[in-house]
This record gives C-alpha cells, sequence and structure tokens, in this order.
C-alpha cells in the first residue's frame, strides 16, 4: 500500500493528474475531518483541504519517502490548519466584528440537535486545548492513529505523545467540569 | 474499582465516538484542479530565471568595472599630474 501511494506520489511530482485524483480519492475524507475537528467550520476545513492538496502537488517532487505518505499528508494537514487558526484570530483581533470563540461551532455538519450539544461543547473545549495538546489529542482520540504513527507526525518521540495526551486529559477534565455541562453517568 | 480520572476518559472518549465523519463535496477536487492549473501557469520556468539572473549579473559587473576604472583615473591624475595637467604649455612669454 505504502509503495503504491508512494508510486503516485512520484507521478504527481512529474505532473500526473491521475495519479493526484487517485490520492485525492484515499485522503481527502482524512485530511476534511482532521481539518474539521480544528477549525469546526466546514467552510474553513474545504478551505485547509484546498490548501493542503495544493500543497501536496507542488511538494511532491521534493518528497524523498523519508516519512510514510500518510504521515506526510497529516502533518501537512496538521501545520495547515494550525496557520489557518493563527491567521483567523489575528483577522479577528483586527476585526471590527469580533466573533468569541464559543460562536465557532455554527458550522459543524456532525452536530444537529439538542442531543449533540453536549458533544459541540466537549470539542470547542479541545480547541481551547494548547497547540500540541490539541493536536495529540485530534490525532489520537478522532482521527484514531497509532500513538507512533501520531509521534511521527508530531516529529516527537512516544512518550512525548503520552505525556501530551494525559496533560490534554487532565486540562479537559477541568475545563468541562467547571462548566458542568459535561454529564456523567454516575 | 475505576479511579475518578479513569471513569472521567471512558466517558469522554465514549461521547467522541458519536462524531461521524463526513465525505468532501464532490465540488472541491475541481476547484482544486483549477487551483493547480493557475499555479502551474503562473510558475515562471526555471530557464527564465537563469537568463534573468545571468543578465543582472553582467549589469552589475559592468557598473562595477566602470566605477573601477573612473577611480583609477582619477586616482592616476592626482599622483601623477602630468597625466591630466593644469597648465599644458610652459612656454611663459608666449611664441614670438
Amino acid at each position: 500500500m505504502e509503495n503504491n501511494f508512494l508510486s503516485l506520489i512520484r507521478a504527481i511530482g512529474r505532473g500526473d493528474r491521475i495519479a493526484f485524483e487517485k490520492l485525492y480519492a484515499h485522503f481527502s475524507k482524512k485530511v476534511l475531518n482532521t481539518a474539521l475537528h480544528y477549525t469546526q467550520d466546514l467552510s474553513d476545513a474545504e478551505e485547509i483541504l484546498q490548501d493542503v492538496f495544493l500543497s501536496i502537488y507542488k511538494n511532491a517532487d521534493k518528497f524523498r519517502g523519508q516519512a510514510a505518505v500518510s504521515t506526510w499528508i497529516y502533518r501537512i494537514t496538521v501545520n495547515t490548519s494550525l496557520n489557518f487558526l493563527k491567521k483567523k484570530s489575528r483577522f479577528r483581533f483586527f476585526s471590527l466584528s469580533k466573533t468569541k470563540n464559543e460562536e465557532i461551532v455554527a458550522d459543524y455538519p456532525n452536530f444537529e440537535g439538542e442531543a449533540n450539544e453536549e458533544l459541540a461543547f466537549i470539542l470547542r473545549q479541545i480547541n481551547r486545548l494548547p497547540e500540541s495538546q490539541k493536536t495529540a489529542f485530534i490525532l489520537s482520540y478522532l482521527e484514531e492513529l497509532p500513538r507512533q504513527e501520531v509521534a511521527n507526525i508530531m516529529e516527537i518521540s512516544l512518550k512525548a505523545v503520552e505525556s501530551l495526551l494525559q496533560r490534554a486529559k487532565a486540562n479537559l477534565k477541568i475545563m468541562l467540569e467547571k462548566d458542568n455541562k459535561f454529564r456523567r453517568n454516575k | 474499582m475505576k479511579t475518578d480520572n479513569e471513569d472521567f476518559e471512558q466517558q469522554l472518549l465514549s461521547k467522541l465516538k458519536g462524531i461521524k465523519r463526513i465525505s468532501p463535496n464532490p465540488d472541491l477536487l475541481p476547484q482544486i484542479t483549477q487551483k493547480i492549473e493557475t499555479h502551474v501557469a503562473r510558475a515562471i520556468p526555471n530557464y527564465y530565471w537563469t537568463i534573468a539572473a545571468s543578465v543582472a549579473l553582467l549589469v552589475v559587473l559592468n557598473g562595477v568595472a566602470i566605477f573601477y576604472a573612473t577611480n583609477s583615473e582619477n586616482k592616476a591624475s592626482i599622483l601623477n599630474p602630468m597625466v591630466n595637467p593644469v597648465v599644458t604649455s610652459f612656454n611663459i612669454y608666449g611664441n614670438e
């Protein structure tokens, strides 16, 4: 499978559009959902998806295969999403019509009805975590990637990933319990 | 017996399992392809960059050469007044 992806990347590096479409068909859903976990806004996630695949097309000839293709694509997605959020918060800072972080979830297609309000609240709190904790949490628990792959994507050790996850969960516990919106089944 | 933290973690993760994964809108691929075409059309081939860099280098070298040539000419005239003498004729009494 990996060899297949690698040959697709090589072909994209030579400008092969069909190879690009095949890669897109395989990874676009993963990229879109990862971006959506970061932005919690479908149109923003779609913008990130476009930027990620444009970046893949531009940089395919520079890919030397030091990491797995999926790791490389996830890394581009994470970086693009984090940069997008930084740019957006900078824009919001200078914008006259400031929107609070709490209002972002409006366009999350996975949430319909009041039953999912709690889930939306949990995702908002995940969004408030520091960057590295958020990335470790999203990739491990929402994308359900193996810890080693998360470590490869973030270019840190396995131990560092575990530590980030522990801190993320501890922070989430404090944040979720503080607002009393997280209903625990006793 | 589970600790409070373990219980919290389990409940949190089971709630997160409720997130459905969505598929991208089919219109996105044509939009990306269009962006790629614009990028390819806008990109200037390396060949043109090489020519432009060579021309720029020649112009700079030419400028440097002119600068040094004029400078050395001036220096020569200061050190040796005969190169560019102020008095061109030493005939004090004129020609008779």
